[in-house]
């Protein structure tokens, strides 16, 4: 028996140890390992792609939620009632590994040019990451590499300042704007967005600096740290460099700007804008946003449309009774972007020939946005690719103009080599320097109206022009994505406690407020009368007026907003985050996590 | 034996007054029955009509045909069919039937005697199969098995069911290894009339042998075969059905158009005020209301009416539909054949089976339907009396047809939106409905119109496996077995979505192709898997001194499997009907019209490679050991990392086969307890690759760039080089009791199974580190738990016929807790802790509804914030939910988000099964039979989910297109302050941050149930009327499947606990159940 079993065994035995490892080894075919990607430009491309996620997406944009545009449900932000998150809440750090990845790997690609071009993509992303970050959380921890799982002391690394976060930047968006393409290109990021970017981030950090000077929020800044002047400066600098290097203008109609579907076809105005396109699913919801209302009920402010000057130069708010005007007296003979940014008498809409009123189903003060809403075939859910642009060159004039006047060095030719552009684009008269400054607008800094408080400002000498620069932003780069950030450097958060004001109706009735002969609104109590309006509100419980019975609609009604001067312009740390590093991670001024550390 | 003694003194006289009656004009036939020891007293001949009953000296007559065939019977004995061929005088001898003791059980690489066996496995025989209306083997074992979970993922015809043995294996799951006649395969692969005997190994050391495949358990199938025993004659048998399905739960929908926007309106306003869903006017909802009582349209208030809007014409709709019906159906038809034909001669031995299965599943316009087709050929051949050649060739195909989008559950999902009752199935010209004037919704997400055009979807699978394999018997007692498995699989996947068409205005039709699944476009895939086995093993038997039995298996196994995935897409196709790449035609957005057709691809690779060996030892029957080792190595890990070894003892005392139990063996007839101890790696994860970090390159971006989705690259998230093997380590102890006659049988097993070095991400890392935290072996669980299996049969006579009836309950109950994870200060941050028990639910404590606006007000509890969120934004009223200020702080949190200090947040429940049971009855008289299976859980918390829209209505969404009958009976009023549900409000189920999104223990849900798995009701006719047609058996029967529940915890009658199980948003196909007719006769 033995004689059989052991050269079985033995046989058995052999098969086993001949085996073993060769036949285990298994390697990916369908993918790639870091060390043989990133060899040449169509790789690193394809990699590099991703970082372009970082811009905001379009919702972002086109769906304002701040004291020029609002929607039915106001923002925690305004409220007041943001509370600290246990994880996420914008401190996510996945796009800031993927960015150092590929700085870390370039090593991997022989053609040097290819190497420097995407080197300054990425740098130009890792700014725009900290941008964001430093916007949000003010001091952050600076990584210019990958960490490992194990290097705690990295992982556990409190927060760099904010003057090291913003050095790091300019040299990251310096390297880019030296090593970009200055190629234009409507989709890609060039020597010319970077230069946009810096521009953005130094006004920012310079106004902020400014107007949060011995704040909570800049106690940590070293002693040594820059004066905001620096900052104002250097964005002037890059801005006037921008201004009259790049070739950039102005596209020469302002409403084809945002109904317009391709932005290679405003290529003379705009620096860079996100492709949308639904042939490839890629798409976004502005048309459903701006029709459907369930999606919020978009609305301008009266804040905003107040704010828009007369077709000749002089202010709206300066007439008398300008907040008791019906809407068709409200809309005549104004600046003739009102009308271009929102429905007035007479409105069509894109590619039709019939009129359109304002609805008040889709918006609740009355004054019905326009940016981005393009035919009628896109106003169902997720149908609209209209591109949606980020940066254009009216920005960078607006930023010009304004960071020398908050440096007190505006000159009369600053102004018409850039903001006065925009007004002459439009037909609108130029700005004086000397007659903003000789009567700042009252109505700009009206309480009532929720105007621009800060005591900084006020004391300011430039404060007339100032005001108007702001009003040209507001006006210029309305429902873009600006507005929530400018009150934050500009410390204006009180602006959201102030009431938000719609149209003007001088008692219950029916409307037909763009008078084209179809009712638009009745505003009742007890119950609607009209068999044929489109929508009818119930006075103190769908809409609500100023003066009880008549006035201005009184947006939000009676929800509570309060804004927390020492703690609401900076965002929460989150909890998660601050035990994993035993609280190395500081929490930012007056928010409580309920941490001891 | 006395017992046996007893009973047969009593069944002696009746057999005497049944022998008596008998008829003369039949021939008497007289005999003896016997077993090794001797005369059998009480066995039951049976004879057509006639029967009789041995006497003490096993001696019996009965008048019958000479060429009748006598039916011997004995409880503890096989029953046999003896053919008399004219003979009047019989000697019939019965093989004893230990209740299986003697039978072979499969375990891995062998099989062994049920009285030897030392570890954890459970046997399923055929018959416990045979007349289940399940559509596969993994669903008609739920119940059946001590410790073998089963569970299903939606309720479609097909779904595959979901196996797992004795509860949570891993955090990294893990399910048992499936090993039909040996290889490794898809329990729903096999036909179920193919089965012969299932093996169910539940502790490690069974399972070792198997090494790392078998750490979450191993069940064995094992297919039928031929066998010789008659003559050579082939055996056919065939068995049909034809039944009908049905859904489980309710389908009484709100179909009046009046209360369906009410209703939605309700709950929209009270949300966002001021505003409404559904913008009817009150004139409109004064039409509604007239028309509130027509279930069918009256022509003299028509359910469209179309008026002029700002010169244009316009729809209104005032129709009182009932989506749920127009959808879907709720009877629907299934049939199945089988037809087997089985024999041996010779030198040859075979089986050939087929089987077809259609089953039509609930979608009314086109409805989705499931086929199988299964085949068999066994066959083995004795070349010489040392070798034997076999092969065995199975065939499985199925196709699963549906209408859609891709993926049958989002159908589901799309239709619980946007379709009010209001709104008729179509306009009056037959165009689609997709917006209305009444809002900017898109009715059921386009559904309607997706499900009215050529839209379909079709999931096939087929798999082709065929076994060679040889025996050596070179001398008695070894044995070289060696065998090559060749598996191949395609699943294909094809689905056409279509341009939709629909009208908003009267004679205006429009059509969508601007978005996900409204391209013209055909996508296409074939994934196929490769898959290859070699078993190489030996065995050695020898026994010496009559006392020492000896046996040894050692033997190699080495598997690869390839996987490659091809998928296309072409759009704009020259017809919507016909479906190939060939017919891409011009892109319409392309300047040069060139075709637009897309291509993925993908592949991955897996290698194990196994060394094995085990021994048995035994000492008269009584003292039973067994040794097992497996090395095994995967290429999931690197070298260095890669090979884990898994040893196994288990010892047995049978204590029955001691002198000392002679004295009690008059009624105890079986005792026998056994331990067992091992270890098993465990490989399982869905990565095949996750040692190495890769960049994969398959992706598109959604960033476009001026460009058309330009190719992206996706780096893996970083991994720990130092991955390894989870290993398992099982302790089982088990007894098996048999009393009475075997009559009553009990095995009880209790374990303990700790899974250690499990692979998680090893310790929470701050998010600066920018990816998900790299795996590593750095955590421990242990389950223990027990289980048994209480048996009863028993056999007495009832009108002069054998009724024979038997009980059966099995039952399983565990608990599983982490004992090594990274986290000491128990932070939720970090997911699991030491000391956590699996499945907890934490929540917090809902003390009521506020009654008034007063009390709601005056709460002296903060609860405007709860979970640090804004949950009631607009304060708090009457019908709101009160949450309960456990830890008296005044505010609703969960304190430092840790074990210990964690507020008022609490252990509310437990999600986990726990006591899951199935109690079999069944019992058989003159021809009939019955079978009344039931199955259960007896408790497991569930909080539903997120927007779980079956469950919560329109608080998950105010624009349900089902809403129960009747839901405003269980929401809060003034005049309703004891309901179930809050106040009306939409959207405050639809996510975590909403009221009834924070989970809480007023909306917890116990759904442990009972459920009437199976009932079968047959008929056999007797043979002396079939024999004349040559039909050995013919039996019709009826049998239904998940005929009833019974779930009282369970809110409501919409959501089935199964489907509740599922833990997901419940957006899933229905479970269903199925009442069957059926026929089986065997030639």
């Amino acid at each position: 028996m033995k004689k059989i079993l052991f050269p079985i065994l033995i046989v058995l035995a052999g098969f086993a140890f001949t085996a073993c490892d060769d036949l285990l080894d298994a390697v990916p075919k369908d993918r790639l390992t870091p060390d043989t990607f990133f060899k040449n430009e169509s790789e690193l491309k394809a990699f590099a792609i991703a970082f372009y996620e970082n811009f905001p997406a379009a919702d972002a944009i086109y769906m304002g939620n701040d004291d020029h545009y609002t929607q039915n449900n106001l923002s925690n932000e305004e409220m007041g009632k943001r509370t600290v998150p246990a994880s996420g809440g914008g401190w996510s750090w996945g796009a800031l590994r993927n960015i150092n990845t590929l700085l870390e790997d370039l090593e991997h690609c022989d053609d040097a040019a290819v190497r420097t071009k995407y080197e300054a993509l990425a740098r130009f992303f890792r700014a725009y990451f900290y941008f964001e970050k430093v916007k949000r959380f003010g001091d952050v921890p600076w990584y210019d590499k990958t960490v490992g799982s194990t290097e705690t002391e990295q992982l556990n690394r409190p927060r760099d300042s904010r003057e090291f976060i913003m050095e790091m930047m300019v040299e990251d968006i310096d390297f880019a704007i030296a090593n970009l393409p200055n190629t234009k290109s409507a989709y890609e990021v060039t020597k010319w967005t970077a230069m946009a970017l810096k521009s953005r981030f130094l006004l920012y950090e310079g106004t902020f600096r400014k107007y949060h000077a011995g704040d909570v929020f800049l106690q940590t800044l070293p002693s040594d740290a820059k004066p905001y002047t620096w900052y104002l400066e250097e964005s002037a600098k890059v801005s006037k460099e921008f201004i009259q290097s790049s070739g950039y203008g102005l596209h020469k109609n302002y409403w084809e700007l945002f109904h317009t579907m391709n932005a290679s076809d405003l290529m003379d105005e705009v620096i860079l804008a996100r492709d949308y396109n639904a042939n490839y699913g890629v798409i976004h919801n502005s048309g459903s946003a701006q029709t459907t209302g369930s999606r919020g009920c978009p609305a301008m402010t009266k804040k905003l449309f107040a704010s828009f000057l007369m077709a000749d130069g002089s202010r709206f708010t300066d007439q008398a009774g300008w907040d008791a005007l019906d809407f068709m007296a409200e809309t005549q003979n104004r600046d003739p972007r009102l009308s271009q940014s929102i429905r007035t008498p007479g409105y069509k809409r894109m590619g039709e020939s019939a009129t359109t009123s304002p609805d008040f189903k889709v918006t609740f003060s009355g004054y019905h946005p326009d940016k981005y809403l393009t035919v009628k075939e896109q106003d169902t859910n997720n149908a609209s690719d209209i591109d949606i642009i980020l940066f254009r060159t009216a920005e960078v004039y607006l930023n010009y103009a304004e960071a020398l006047a908050e440096l007190g060095s505006l000159q009369q030719e600053d102004l018409d080599i850039s903001l006065n552009q925009l007004r002459k684009r439009v037909g609108m008269p130029s700005l004086s320097l000397a007659v903003a400054n000789a009567n700042p607008d009252p109505f700009l800094t009206n309480p009532a109206y929720g105007g621009y408080q800060s005591s900084v400002l006020a004391g300011d000498a430039n404060k007339g022009v100032i005001l108007e620069i702001r009003r040209e932003r507001g006006v210029e780069l309305c429902q873009e994505g600006f507005r929530y950030n400018d009150i934050m450097r500009w410390k204006e958060g009180k602006m959201f406690e102030a009431p938000f004001y719609g149209m003007y109706f001088p008692a219950q009735g029916v409307y037909d407020v763009d008078q084209n002969g179809t009712d638009d609104l009745e505003i009742f109590t007890g119950s609607a009368t009209s068999k044929t309006v489109a929508v009818a509100k119930e006075l103190g419980k769908d809409i609500f007026l100023k003066g009880g019975n008549s006035g201005l609609i009184v947006l939000h009604g009676n929800t509570a907003r309060n804004w927390d001067e020492g703690k609401d312009y900076l965002y929460p740390i989150p909890t998660d985050d601050r035990n994993l590093t035993g609280g190395a991670l500081t929490q930012n001024p007056g928010w409580d996590d309920g941490l001891s550390f | 034996m006395l017992h046996k003694k007893l009973f047969s003194a009593l069944t002696i006289l009746v057999g005497l007054a049944v022998s008596l009656s008998a008829f003369a004009q039949k021939q008497t036939v007289s005999g003896t029955v016997q077993d090794n020891a001797g005369p059998v007293v009480g066995a039951v001949v049976q004879a057509g009509s006639a029967n009789a009953v041995t006497d003490l000296d096993g001696k019996f007559s009965i008048p019958v045909d000479p060429q009748a065939v006598l039916e011997v019977s004995c409880l503890g004995y096989k029953t046999v069919q003896v053919p008399l061929n004219g003979r009047r005088q019989v000697t019939i001898t019965l093989e004893e039937d230990s209740f299986v003791l003697d039978d072979a059980v499969a375990v891995g690489y062998g099989t062994t005697k049920k009285a030897n066996l030392t570890g954890a496995v459970s046997v399923v025989k055929a018959e416990a199969l045979q007349d289940r209306s399940a559509l596969d083997v993994g669903h008609m074992l739920q119940g059946s098995v001590p410790g073998l979970n089963i569970t299903s993922g939606s309720g479609r015809p097909g779904q595959a069911a979901t196996l797992n043995i004795r509860g949570w294996n891993s955090i990294n799951g893990g399910s048992p290894l499936v090993l039909i006649d040996g290889v490794e395969g898809d329990i729903q692969y096999v036909n179920p009339a193919d089965v012969d005997n299932i093996s169910v190994i539940k502790d490690a050391a069974a399972a070792a042998i198997y090494g790392a495949k078998g750490s979450a358990g191993v069940i064995l199938i094992t297919t039928k075969m031929g066998s010789k025993e008659k003559d050579g004659r082939a055996k056919v048998s065939y068995s049909g059905r034809f039944g009908v399905t049905a859904p489980t739960t309710s389908t009484e929908y709100e179909s009046r158009g009046y209360d369906s926007v009410y209703l939605n309106n309700l709950f929209w306003s009270t949300y966002s005020p001021g505003t409404k869903y559904a913008n009817y006017s009150d004139a409109d909802m004064m039409e509604l209301w007239i028309r509130r009582d027509d279930v069918v349209e009256n022509p003299a208030r028509p359910w469209v009416v179309i008026t002029q809007e700002n010169g244009q014409d316009v729809y209104n709709y005032y129709a009182n539909t009932d989506w749920y019906h127009v959808l879907y159906n709720d009877i629907k038809p299934t049939t199945s054949h089988t037809v087997t034909m089985s024999g041996g001669t010779g030198a040859v031995n075979y089986l050939v089976s087929g089987g077809y299965v259609y089953e039509q599943g609930m979608f009314k316009e086109k409805p989705d339907n499931y086929r199988r087709v299964n085949l068999r050929a066994k066959i083995s051949f004795d070349v010489t009396n040392w070798l034997r050649i076999g092969s065995n060739t199975s065939y499985f195909n199925s196709s699963y047809f549906y209408p859609g989008q891709s993926g049958i559950n989002n159908n589901f999902a799309k239709s619980t939106a946007h379709a009010l009752a209001s709104f008729p199935a179509q306009n009056p010209d037959g165009t689609m409905i997709y917006t209305t004037k009444y809002n900017g919704y898109e009715l059921m997400d386009g559904l309607m119109m997706i499900l009215n055009s050529d839209h379909f979807n079709q999931d096939k699978v087929d798999n082709l496996s065929e076994t060679l394999d040889f025996t050596l018997t070179p001398f008695k007692g070894f044995t070289v077995k060696g065998d090559y498995t060749y598996a191949l699989k395609f699943n294909r996947y094809m689905n056409r979505s279509v341009e939709g068409e629909y009208s908003k205005y009267p004679g205006v039709v429009q059509v969508k192709n601007d978005k996900d699944g409204f391209y013209d476009l055909l996508t296409e895939s074939v994934n196929t898997n490769v898959y290859q086995v070699y078993n190489l093993y030996t065995t050695y038997e020898h026994s010496w001194a009559d006392a020492h039995n000896f046996k040894m298996m050692a033997g190699v196994n080495y598997e690869t499997r390839w996987i490659k995935d091809l998928g296309l897409k072409g759009y704009y196709l020259y017809s919507t009907e016909l479906n190939d790449q060939d017919l891409v035609g011009p892109d319409p957005n392309d300047p040069d019209g060139k075709k637009r057709q897309e291509t993925s691809g993908g592949q991955n690779e897996l290698k194990t490679a196994g060394y094995f060996a085990r021994i048995n030892y035994d000492y008269k029957g009584k003292y039973l050991l067994e040794l097992n080792g497996r090395y095994d190595g995967s290429s999931r890990f690197l070298r260095g990392s890669r090979w884990v070894f898994s040893p196994s003892a288990s010892i047995g005392w049978r204590i029955s086969e001691e002198p000392f139990f002679q004295s009690v063996r008059g009624w105890w007839d079986n005792a026998k307890i056994r331990f067992s101890y091992g270890q098993l790696g465990n490989q399982q994860m869905s990565s095949y690759y996750p040692a190495i970090q890769t960049i994969s390159t398959d992706g598109k971006s959604s960033y476009l760039l001026g460009g058309a989705n330009l190719p992206q690259a996706t780096i893996s998230a970083p991994v720990s080089s130092g991955l390894t093997w989870e290993r398992s380590i099982q302790s089982n102890l088990g007894v098996d009791l048999a009393f009475l006659g075997n009559r009553l049988e009990v095995s009880a097993e209790a374990y303990i199974r700790d899974t250690k070095d499990m692979l998680t991400a090893g310790e929470a890392l701050p998010a600066v580190y920018g990816a998900s935290a790299p795996k590593e072996n750095v955590a421990d669980l242990r389950t223990k738990g027990y289980e048994f299996t209480i048996g009863w049969r028993d056999t007495f006579k009832l009108g002069g016929k054998p009724f024979n009836y038997g009980l059966s309950v099995v039952f399983s109950d565990y608990v599983s807790h982490i004992t090594r994870f990274n986290n000491p200060d128990k932070l939720f941050a970090k997911t699991y802790w030491v000391g956590q028990k699996y499945g907890d639910i934490w929540g917090y404590h809902v003390d009521g509804l506020f009654l008034t606006d007063e009390e709601a007000k005056s709460y002296a509890v903060d609860q405007s914030k709860v979970n640090d969120a804004q949950i009631f934004p607009d304060g708090l009223f009457a019908g709101d939910m009160k949450f309960a200020d456990l830890d008296g702080d005044g505010k609703i949190n969960k304190g430092a988000e840790k074990v210990g200090d964690s507020g008022d947040w609490q252990i509310i429940g437990n999600s986990q099964p726990r006591y899951n049971y199935g109690i079999n009855l069944n019992a058989g008289w003159n021809g009939f039979d019955l079978a009344v299976f039931f199955q259960g859980i007896g408790h497991m918390d569930w909080y539903p989910g997120a927007d779980a829209r079956a469950f919560w209505g329109p608080y998950a969404r105010p624009y349900m297109t089902f809403i129960p009958k009747d839901f405003l009976n269980d929401c809060w009023s003034e005049e309703n302050p004891n309901a179930y549900y809050p106040r009306p409000r939409g959207y405050i189920a639809m996510n975590a941050n909403r009221p009834l999104g924070v989970v809480n223990d007023r909306y917890l849900q116990n759904i442990g149930y009972l459920r009437l798995k199976n009932l079968t009701f047959g008929y056999t006719l007797p043979q002396r009327i079939t024999r004349k047609a040559s039909i050995d058996k013919l039996r019709i029967y009826f049998t239904g499947e998940n005929l009833f529940y019974l779930a009282p915890g369970l809110h409501g009658k919409y959501v089935d606990p199964e489907m509740a199980m599922t833990g997901g948003n419940l957006r899933l196909y229905p479970w269903q159940k199925s009442f069957v007719f059926g026929i089986d006769i065997t030639l």
